[in-house]
């Protein structure tokens, strides 16, 4: 049975990656084998469900938020899928130290938008100074970074939106 | 904010509806009224709110902003609608 490695660094936000992307891994995650599905070789309806809905939720969900985020990259920072209990929260951390209201707008017609693609969510912005405290808003390590980087400056979500 | 919630409650009294928190209206009001100026002025007070309640005071809007932008303009808009629409 494989052991796995004392992690040697802090939890952090699952990174989000589009289909083809390299995803980032740490060097504990680097070195921990792919192991098969204990169920691959014998398919139960319930996988299938779970996995259709983990389909879904990245391509429709996490893919949508992920543009939308592209396409507001020099007002917005980061953002944040936290694993919740009861519905969906998208954390929008936007760039302006200031109350931004061009963003409000953008923001309602995401809300709007995932209503419509029957992804129904709670859309909530977070000021610029809260990108190195967001724990006071949820938990980190139990999220999904949908874009951005945390405790960055928000050059690095410049220039990922440049390059996408 | 309170008044935008009581306004929207009653609209969605009419649907027969009643909200717990804000999700719940907030999907309410998409199912029932789907009217994006009407969904924006909604959004754009709760986003504010929660800034008046959260952030930093130099992250909230302004009184200028306040009076001008949210009262002024969004929940006029909806106190509009929901007196054409109840």
């Amino acid at each position: 049975m494989h052991e796995l490695s004392t992690p040697t660094s802090q939890p952090r936000p699952i990174p989000f990656h589009l289909e083809g992307a390299a995803p980032a891994t740490t060097a504990e995650e680097s070195s921990c084998p792919a192991q098969p599905a204990p169920w691959s070789g014998k398919p139960y309806p319930l996988d299938l469900v779970e996995e259709r809905f983990w389909r879904q939720f990245r391509d429709e969900f996490l893919t949508a938020i992920h543009a939308w985020c592209v396409a507001h990259a020099d007002r917005v920072a980061a953002c944040y899928v936290p694993f919740s209990r009861d519905h969906l929260r998208v954390f929008v951390v936007r760039r302006s130290p200031t109350y931004d209201f061009s963003l409000s707008d953008a923001l309602a017609d995401l809300e709007t938008e995932l209503f419509e693609k029957d992804w129904p969510c709670e859309v909530v912005p977070i000021p610029a100074s809260a990108n190195s405290t967001l724990e006071h808003y949820f938990k980190p390590a139990e999220s999904i970074q949908v874009y951005g980087n945390r405790g960055g400056t928000g050059r690095e979500a410049s220039r990922q939106a440049q390059s996408s | 904010m309170a008044t935008a919630v009581e306004l929207v409650e009653k609209l969605l009294a009419r649907h027969n509806h009643h909200s717990r928190d804000h999700f719940q209206r907030r999907t309410a009001l998409e199912r029932h009224h789907p009217n994006r100026q009407l969904n924006r002025a909604y959004g754009s007070l709760y986003y504010a709110s929660l800034d008046a309640r959260y952030s930093p005071l130099a992250e909230c809007p302004t009184a200028k902003e306040a009076r001008e932008d949210l009262i002024g303009k969004r929940l006029r808009f909806i106190i509009q609608y929901v007196a054409a629409h109840t």
